[in-house]
């Protein structure tokens, strides 16, 4: 019976017991067939939970599968790379077999005369063959080759020129075989390095062979740049222009080919102004052109651009600065002048024009174009240029395009690519940019010229520039001390309460830096407790150094470059005394005297060689001593008197701080400047 | 599973390999001989690649089926010292050695990992503990390890004694003849190498022996011929052929005269590795500016630099983490040459610059000999107007070289103490190296600090001031951390929320820089200030004893242990100030890094870290660096605790501007290339 009946029949007993069986019967029938309904459908939930169960176990059972199999194909692959492990072991077994078996074979080969002659480059193959077939030479191919052959020639040729002299070993080089084309190159250039600076047409007649076969050679591009570097235009000229590839690797290298070629083109047809077409007419509108932007540089020249902006605003003109591109800025705009605003001052940097300075006849017709659509657009009457030569021409250039008068503002005597060294002004190089100095000077409306000894310096060059002098204007921010960053400099120097001897100027190769180095003992004899300080930047530095250590110095001398970053005046104003001993004998490199009238301008007591140049601010025993170059003992003297007469030197002080603000105060330099712009309106009205 | 060192620390394949071995009879695969050739192979194959680690589980394989054999045990052990991890390897060693403990190469390497990672005491007293009597050491095994335990502590002349003693009582036993005639070869004594050659000969009958003998007797006629007029005694003859070699090129130079540069062509940065060391670090921005500047055109002052800018390195390969700037530099386009794999004498002898120096170039010290067979004919072919050579272990490797291949100017860079002071670096042939090569026209000694170049200067007798000092170039570093550092210092931060001052340390936990000294003065403080908080970032040898001790102290929840961490920039800008307690230091760049960041720091004197700090004004230094005094540096701290928050940010702002004019990259620029090009009078030595 089942367990339903069994309710059925207990259902009919006590049916039979009640009055309302029947309700009760359907009562309980319903009841069980919501039961059995319940049954049904709990089964079939079983069935459902039990199929879901069986699902799921199938799922993990092929996950599981899959993993085995996953794991078995991973094996498989272990299996397949041990066996190709195995593989390229066996193999690289039979390369040394077979390479074992190749020495063999040419050892007995080794047997005959001629075999016994080829055994050490058999050998030498072999290894390098086996060594490639291992991967251990990852070097270009040329470089395989090993070097010393390659050089073979190389010390042949430096041996005939020790011994036997030049042409022995031009002959021998020139008579090399062809049969090693780069060998023989190599040593055609190493004998143009031999020989380019007694003879640098030889010089690079040997490199243009060379090169015919090698230009990429480093030591061509080497040769070309010494020879240039030392002067020369047509020697490294003739190599480039007969190999175009050379010096064309990077930018930078086509740049520098492009200069030397322009240097070339210089000497040949200078570069030709063009013809002032018209005068400029509205109000008066100055343009200054400076290579750098203000008021970041503490150089004479951006003061000096300052000065004349100052002068231009101070007699009610309206005025703007012009730059070139600055390494913080090399690209400013797209392609157009970039307008900016530093502090109240307008400034108009030019953009690139591909070209660099250095390639004067391609960048100054270029960015002659783009200022002369500047000064146009702005109404620009008066250009006025400081500083660098290229930009300058391109001013000078632009000026007589658009109408506009130009001043060229000369500081300094050109140097033409930053040498001063004997024979320079000689050389072709120094010719060329002279050509185009001179080019521009009489392109120019007029000249100004800062110091006397730098107008004396130019005729001496042979350049009549004709000029106005006006003094250098000594701005205020020269002459403002901060005694915090004095004291800071000193504790970075690590002086405490010693007398300092200073030295504020370019250290370049002027003997007279070294002469203050001389005069040292006899002033430390006097003041024990002194040391020298030289701030400076140049490529003289370093061989200061070397010289205040050889007399054994080191410890009294401080030579600071880096300290050329600091305001000057703050500098200057830990100078217990400021001296000026450069002999300047070469009419190159003279300057106006910024530093020495920044020195006066803070009330310094100033002690300098009596030269041309700072006799035109130090009058002896009143603005400071003069001592003859060169004369240490002097020297000495001079710097012992002002350390040790206080009075003296507070005096001299206060009467060269009053010199410099009575002739290079606004009061002198603004008018005389001023008067340069309307005397130019002046003759063009005229 | 692998088995662990006695620490717990480091695990230690090799003896788990034996074990399973033992337990579980393998079947062989090999015969014993070839399983030994073949680890042999794998070794050498991974010291020419690089690729230590795929050799290894091979190596262990073998193991397993010899775990008896105990030279495959020595070669898995080399090969994983090879591969840099000096910790574990110390470990599997100790493990060999509790295994064969008269075996001597274990002893050996053990002492020579125990110096290198806990220093020389710690591998002296080894010595000591194992050989409390060395005269009374007397059986075969005992006595060749303990030559081998003096030699790795540099005691040579007891360690040859000790080869003596041992080959007169052991006459037969060839391994101590041969590290007797190695060990005397190599301090110089070419007659008692030559004498004990002969005995070995008659004693072993050993082929080996007789080759060494002629050997030396060929250099003796060699040497002999270099300068017939030497009397030869037993001294040490490679400083006799390099006197001879460096007098011949020295003169050979003077005779020279080198054109004044006014551009600067080709640059060759010679050095050891291009591990992640701040040397290289450094030689890797000097590189790359000037090869970025040689392709834009950029100028150095009024230096025109040309370039190509190349790195010649001794070997890539030879250590893990040699090649670490290698892709750095070829991304840029540097060329990077590993010169150990150049061809000999340039390809061929008889071509080569070398080649009046042939015969005596085996006898000079193996590193000079590489450098002379890979480098100069290379030198030549490259012509670089100047060799920049980066440490001293390189100038004694490639300075020769340089000047053999006559090279216009070469630069010797050093950045420490000079090998006098360091006795492990010492070798005979120093002093006549760098005496030849400054006392030759265009050699110029550069320092990256003052102490150095002056201590260089009373060492070889040069006059003071003459080494100019380059400080490194030093960038602020990146101050985004790391997720993992950030949550680190959360919850520091949280669990020490009552701190108002943090005191840091960002060091490498040894002697040297003394950590627990460091915890002591931070107790110290915390003791008069209980509202401070400690962080020390960087790992090491006593980072596990440091942190023992800050329990002891029971400031163990003041202080964070960072591990070595890659945002030490993070890190400095949770600090107030930073401490640094070293005994010595060559020019610590974590001072400039903090200064940089604009912290005031406190620092022992020790060698150039007087010179990264303006005493009183960005920093401040500590009375004497060879002892710390407790009370003083916590004076000093409280001193600065107590400033005022506008002060010691007044002096952050100091310390910053006085770090980035001092140190900057482009600083270091300048003055390299300044002296790159300068022209100088005369040589650096002037020799009578």
């Amino acid at each position: 019976m089942t367990e339903g009946s069994k309710g059925d029949a207990e259902s009919s007993a006590s049916l039979g017991a009640g009055g309302d069986s029947h309700a009760n019967l359907a009562q309980l029938r319903a009841e069980n067939e919501r039961l059995r309904n319940r049954v049904i459908e709990l089964e079939a939930n079983a069935e459902e939970a039990v199929r879901t169960l069986h699902a799921d176990l199938d799922e993990a059972m092929r996950e599981n599968a899959d993993r085995r199999h996953a794991v078995r194909a991973l094996d498989r692959e272990v299996i397949q790379l041990r066996a190709m492990l195995a593989e390229a072991e066996r193999q690289m077994g039979n390369i040394r077999q077979t390479f074992i078996y190749r020495i063999g074979e040419t050892i007995v080969s080794a047997r005959t005369l001629k075999g016994l002659r080829q055994l050490p480059r058999r050998l030498f193959a072999l290894r390098r063959a086996f060594l490639e077939k291992r991967g251990l030479l990852s070097s270009p191919v040329h470089l395989r080759m090993g070097y010393s052959d390659r050089l073979k020639y190389v010390e042949e040729a430096l041996a005939l020129l020790a011994n036997q002299g030049v042409d022995a070993a031009i002959d021998f080089v020139r008579s090399l075989p062809g049969q090693d084309p780069e060998d023989k190159a190599r040593a055609l250039l190493e004998v143009a390095h031999a020989v380019w600076r007694q003879d640098p047409a030889q010089a690079a007649s040997l490199a243009v062979e060379a090169g015919v076969v090698n230009q990429l050679d480093p030591r061509l591009r080497s040769l070309v740049l010494s020879l240039f570097d030392h002067g020369e235009v047509d020697a490294p000229a003739l190599i480039l222009s007969t190999l175009s590839e050379t010096l064309t690797v990077t930018p930078a290298d086509r740049a520098r080919r492009e200069t030397i070629l322009a240097f070339e083109r210089q000497l040949a047809a200078p570069l030709k102004f063009p013809a002032k077409l018209m005068s400029a007419v509205g109000s008066p509108c100055v343009a200054v052109v400076a290579s750098r932007s203000l008021p970041h540089h503490m150089q004479a020249e951006t003061f000096r651009a300052q000065a004349v902006m100052d002068a231009a605003r101070e007699a009610g003109l309206s005025t703007f600065l012009v730059t070139q591109p600055g390494y913080q800025y090399p690209a400013s705009g797209n392609g157009e002048p970039a307008a900016r605003l530093f502090n109240s001052t307008h400034v108009i940097r030019m953009p690139s024009v591909g070209d660099p300075p250095g390639v004067f006849d391609r960048y100054v017709p270029a960015v002659a174009g783009l200022l002369a659509r500047e000064f146009i657009a702005r109404g620009v009457t008066c250009v006025h240029a400081v500083g660098e030569l290229s930009l300058a021409a391109a001013a000078c250039w632009a000026a007589r395009a658009s109408g506009a008068s130009f001043t060229l503002d000369v500081g300094e005597s050109p140097t033409m690519g930053g040498h001063v060294d004997d024979g320079w002004i000689g050389r072709e190089r120094f010719r060329s940019s002279m050509a185009l100095f001179a080019d521009t000077v009489r392109a120019a409306d007029q000249c100004i010229v800062r110091s006397k000894a730098v107008d004396r310096a130019i005729s001496e060059l042979g350049v009549s520039l004709g000029a106005e002098l006006i003094d250098d204007f000594t701005p205020e921010q020269v002459s403002k001390v901060s005694e915090i960053e004095t004291d800071e400099i000193r504790s970075q120097l690590g002086l405490a309460d010693e007398k300092i001897i200073g030295v504020y100027d370019s250290l370049d190769m002027d003997e007279g830096l070294s002469d203050l180095l001389d005069a040292f003992p006899a002033i430390q004899a006097a003041e024990p407790s002194c040391v020298i300080v030289y701030i400076g930047v140049g490529e003289g530095a370093e061989s200061l150094r070397q010289r205040a250590v050889t007399r054994g110095l080191i410890d009294q001398v401080r030579i600071a470059p880096d300290l050329a970053r600091r305001r000057i005046s703050d500098c200057l104003n830990l100078f217990d005394v400021a001296v000026f001993p450069k002999r300047r004998p070469s009419p190159l490199g003279v300057a106006a005297s910024f530093e020495l009238q920044a020195a006066l301008a803070i009330g310094a007591p100033v002690v300098a060689a009596d030269t041309a140049w700072a006799r035109e601010w130090v009058v002896d025993r009143a603005t400071g001593l003069l001592v003859d170059a060169g004369d240490s003992e002097a020297l000495a003297q001079a710097i012992i008197e002002m350390l040790g007469t206080k009075e003296l030197a507070q005096a001299m002080g206060r009467s060269g701080r009053d010199l410099v603000r009575s002739r290079g105060g606004a009061a002198m330099v603004h008018p005389a400047v001023v008067a340069t712009f309307s005397r130019r309106r002046e003759k063009a009205a005229a | 599973m692998a088995a662990e060192s006695s620490g717990g620390r480091h695990p230690d394949p090799v003896t788990a390999a034996v074990r399973e071995g033992l337990t579980s009879r393998r079947k062989r695969s090999l015969s014993r001989r070839a399983a030994l050739a073949e680890a042999g192979d794998l070794l050498r194959q991974a010291r020419g690649d690089g690729a230590y680690k795929a050799s290894l589980p091979r190596i262990i394989e073998l193991i397993r089926e010899y775990p008896q054999a105990e030279d495959l045990q020595f070669t898995a052990a080399r090969l994983m010292m090879e591969d840099g991890d000096a910790q574990t390897a110390l470990a599997v060693w100790k493990n060999i050695l509790e295994r064969l403990p008269s075996a001597p190469e274990p002893f050996r390497m053990v002492v020579r990992l125990t110096s290198r990672l806990n220093g020389e005491d710690a591998a002296k007293a080894i010595l000591t503990a194992q050989f409390p009597d060395v005269s009374s050491v007397s059986g075969e095994a005992p006595l060749f390890a303990l030559a081998l335990g003096l030699e790795e502590v540099g005691d040579l002349v007891q360690a040859e004694d000790a080869l003596c003693r041992l080959t007169r009582l052991y006459p037969r036993a060839r391994s101590p003849w041969r590290h007797l005639i190695r060990l005397q070869e190599a301090r110089g004594g070419l007659i008692s190498a030559q004498r004990s050659a002969a005995t070995a000969m008659a004693q072993c009958r050993d082929e080996e022996f007789s080759q060494a003998y002629s050997r030396i007797s060929k250099e003796i006629n060699a040497l002999t011929s270099l300068d017939p007029n030497a009397t030869l005694d037993d001294g040490p003859y490679s400083v006799k052929v390099l006197n001879a070699i460096l007098a011949n090129v020295v003169r050979s130079r003077k005779a020279k005269s080198f054109a004044p540069r006014r551009h600067l062509g080709g640059v060759i940065m010679i050095t050891g590795s291009l591990g992640s060391g701040g040397a290289e670090r450094q030689l890797v921005t000097t590189a790359l500016s000037l090869h970025e500047a040689s392709q834009a055109g950029r100028m150095f002052g009024s230096a025109d630099i040309v370039g190509p800018v190349a790195v010649a390195c001794r070997s890539l390969t030879a250590k893990k983490g040699n090649d670490f700037f290698l892709d750095t530099l070829r991304r840029e386009g540097v060329q990077v040459t590993d010169y150990s794999r150049l061809p000999r004498f340039g390809g061929q002898l008889r071509h080569s610059r070398v080649k009046d120096f042939s015969d005596v170039v085996g006898m000079l010290p193996a590193r000079i000999r590489e450098g002379i067979v890979h480098l100069v004919d290379y030198l030549r072919h490259e012509a670089p107007d100047v060799v920049h050579i980066w440490q001293d272990g390189m100038i004694f490797a490639a300075g020769l070289a340089a000047l053999i291949a006559d090279v216009p100017r070469i630069v010797l860079s050093v950045r420490t103490l000079p090998p006098t002071d360091r006795v492990n670096r010492w070798r005979l042939e120093l002093e006549p190296i760098y005496r030849a090569l400054l006392s030759a026209p265009g050699v110029v000694m550069i320092a990256n600090s003052t102490m150095a170049a002056r201590r260089y200067e009373e060492w070889l007798g040069m006059p003071r001031g003459s080494a100019p000092v380059i400080h490194n170039g030093v960038t602020r570093l990146d101050e985004t951390p790391s997720a993992e550092d950030e949550m680190l210092w959360r919850s520091f931060a949280h669990r020490t929320a009552d701190a108002v001052f943090t005191v840091g340390a960002v060091m490498r936990l040894d002697e040297n820089k003394r950590p627990l000294d460091w915890l002591s003065v931070a107790e110290s403080l915390h003791r008069h200030h209980p509202c401070v908080r400690f962080v020390i970032v960087g790992g090491g040898a006593l980072r596990q004893e440091a942190q023992e001790y800050a329990q002891r102290l029971g400031i163990a929840d003041r202080v964070l242990f960072t591990s070595v961490s890659g945002s030490v920039g993070y890190w400095l800008t949770k600090m107030d100030t930073l401490l640094l307690l070293s005994r010595f230091e060559g020019m610590p760049n974590v001072l400039i890094e903090a200064q940089l960041a604009g912290k005031p720091v406190v620092s022992t004197p020790a060698g150039g870290a007087c010179e990264t700090v303006l005493n009183g004004r960005t920093g401040w230094l500590t009375s004497s660096a060879e002892t710390v005094d407790v009370q003083e540096v916590t004076r000093l701290l409280s001193d600065i605790m107590k400033m005022p928050p506008d002060r010691r940010q007044e002096i952050g702002a100091s310390a910053r501007k006085w770090a980035e004019e001092t140190f900057s990259v482009e600083l270091m620029l300048e003055r390299t290339v300044r002296v790159f090009m300068a022209s100088y009078p005369s040589p650096m030595i002037i020799e009578p």
